[in-house]
């Protein structure tokens, strides 16, 4: 995981929004500074409105990077992300980042990346993904969704899935998918497991890795006030295997944390 | 961003408010909302602004309340942080040495139990440099039966106020809550008991309700609400309070612009703080700062003490 030093509060307007599932879409804004800063799992905080309402800045992962322009995956679940998913080409936001830390990709201790991800935890992933791929390290993406329209799949290769309902792929959870997965891929080398997703998802997967000693990153969620560690409101509580407690504020020693220290 | 001290530079926004604590520009940050100063100065220019108030240090390290600890609400939001603080050791160890290169004055808001608990973060800062005043916090609404049991009671203010007089001449500035019946009663204490200076207003008791999972959104239940949403509030409070005390008004609430902070200053603030906004657009403090500068630098511009509580009513 390692930490990003260089922020900027970039004015921007959309250059682009494309649908990309059910209540999901893909904004596409230039942010030169943010582009050539930005890592695989480090996040925005976008002012949706110049207005006080929403008053605050909504945090979305980057969900990759394409020269100067980033794209951020939003799904619709409240009054910031319904602007953010309606808004037009040109509307003109106000983009602070790349916030937080990374994913440890660079780290050689592993031959493959596992990227295990469910509902709007795919978002990171494609970035992850084209990082991997520059740097010649092989993936396989294990992509979960209560059912197909959750799915998130778009742009990204080397994919397995799961639904609960078994309405497209493994019927089951990513878990259990990583599980029918796994003695394939240890036998092709030493894995690491990237992951995002809804919290029970990432305690099940943190246990999972836990009892088998693979090596495992989470990046988890929070509700954010300002990204960059001034108003502790994104404080979350930790648990390692030893059952020790910490707590962290997410935007600056997150989001991506090692699974050893999430337990349930 | 410079490692100068202080500007001495004649501003024509400069104010005094007394008991050494000079401010070359009237805008503050205020305390719960900058931290302590590292993560926004990779975002603001802190020498631009009159000074710093620290988040509120107590004696022993705090975590704070469990999460949810904020919520947007309409036009603000609530927060139960709850005084999460890296304790007064850590404090003058590790944050200490950064607050003394920003070029602005730095104050340090204290929070404690008891008045034992204010008395050793005096004690002890006072014989740490770079430190310009303490703004008192007696008024956190999110910590239970801890400071705010003072900041409502004009005898347990008095109280607290005097003895830390007796052992500071650091200026001691009182932040005051407007979650009581008389703010001016209270403010009227503080300075009977010495306080150079008051500061209002801390935030207004609020509570946020998902009515679809029955909760509360916060996980204290209730929280402080901040931001533009209690702007009105906060004016008519320094409105009075400026009327009620001969010590210098230092006005906060929701404010968002160089108007909002002009309009604190009619009412009677001679400075102004602010808070919520920080995190909404890192930068405001020095936008406001060079945009109030400009303002009373412009020929022909009121003089900024006559303009201090000029209203027209």
């Amino acid at each position: 995981m390692l930490q990003t030093s260089t922020i900027s509060d970039v004015r921007t307007r959309i250059s682009a929004i494309r649908p990309a599932g059910t209540d999901v879409s893909i904004l596409s804004m230039p942010c030169p500074a943010i582009a050539a800063a930005a890592r695989p799992g480090n996040f925005v905080n976008i002012k949706v409105s110049a207005a006080d309402q929403p008053l605050l800045r909504r945090p979305f992962c980057i969900h990759n990077v394409e020269g100067d322009t980033i794209d951020v995956m939003v799904k619709n679940v409240g009054r910031g992300t319904s602007l953010l998913c309606e808004a037009s080409c040109g509307e003109s936001l106000l983009v602070l980042g790349p916030l937080g830390n990374s994913f440890g990709t660079g780290t050689g201790d592993f031959d493959t990346a596992l990227l295990v991800s469910g509902g709007i935890g795919t978002a990171p992933m494609r970035f992850l993904e084209k990082t991997l791929a520059a740097a010649e390290i092989s993936f396989h993406h294990l992509v979960g969704g209560r059912s197909r329209a959750d799915l998130l799949t778009s742009g990204l290769s080397n994919v397995s899935t799961a639904t609960d309902d078994g309405s497209e792929g493994f019927h089951g959870n990513v878990v259990q998918l990583l599980e029918k997965h796994l003695a394939e891929q240890t036998a092709a080398g030493r894995v690491k497991v990237f992951a995002c997703g809804p919290n029970p998802m990432l305690k099940a997967l943190a246990r999972f890795c836990r009892d088998r000693a693979i090596a495992c990153e989470l990046s988890l969620e929070s509700v954010m006030g300002c990204g960059v560690g001034i108003c502790y409101g994104c404080m979350v509580e930790l648990s390692n295997a030893d059952g020790q407690k910490e707590s962290i504020l997410l935007c600056r020693e997150g989001p991506v944390i090692d699974g050893e220290r999430f337990t349930a | 961003m410079t490692s100068s001290t202080t500007t001495t530079i004649e501003s024509p926004a400069a104010v005094s408010l007394g008991r050494g604590l000079d401010l070359h520009s009237p805008v503050m940050l205020a305390s719960g909302t900058v931290s302590y100063g590292e993560e926004l100065s990779q975002l603001c220019d802190l020498s631009k602004i009159g000074g710093l108030v620290t988040k509120a240090i107590s004696p022993e390290p705090r975590t704070g309340n469990p999460p949810q600890r904020i919520a947007e609400t309409s036009c603000g939001m609530i927060n139960a942080i709850g005084l999460a603080n890296v304790g007064l050791d850590k404090f003058v160890s590790d944050k200490v040495p950064f607050l003394q290169t920003i070029g602005t004055r730095v104050i340090v808001n204290i929070a404690g139990k008891s008045i034992d608990d204010y008395c050793q973060v005096v004690e002890r800062l006072d014989a740490v440099e770079g430190i310009a005043a303490y703004e008192l916090n007696l008024s956190c609404p999110n910590v239970k039966g801890e400071c705010m049991i003072m900041g409502v009671s004009p005898d347990a203010t008095r109280e607290i106020v005097s003895t830390l007089r007796k052992l500071t001449g650091r200026h001691l500035m009182v932040k005051l809550t407007p979650n009581v019946t008389s703010i001016s009663a209270i403010a009227l204490a503080a300075e009977q008991a010495g306080a150079d200076s008051v500061s209002l207003i801390n935030t207004v008791v609020g509570m946020a309700v998902d009515h679809r999972t029955r909760k509360p959104l916060l996980k204290n239940v209730t929280g402080g609400l901040s931001g533009p949403a209690i702007k009105p509030i906060a004016l008519a409070k320094v409105w009075e309070v400026s009327r009620a005390v001969k010590i210098p008004v230092v006005g906060m609430g929701g404010i968002a612009s160089f108007a909002d902070a002009m309009e604190f200053l009619l009412v009677g603030a001679s400075a102004i703080q602010i808070g919520t906004m920080n995190f909404v657009y890192p930068d405001i403090g020095e936008k406001i700062a060079i945009a109030i500068d400009e303002f009373f630098s412009a020929p022909g511009a009121p003089k900024f003490s006559e303009y201090v509580g000029s209203l027209i009513v």
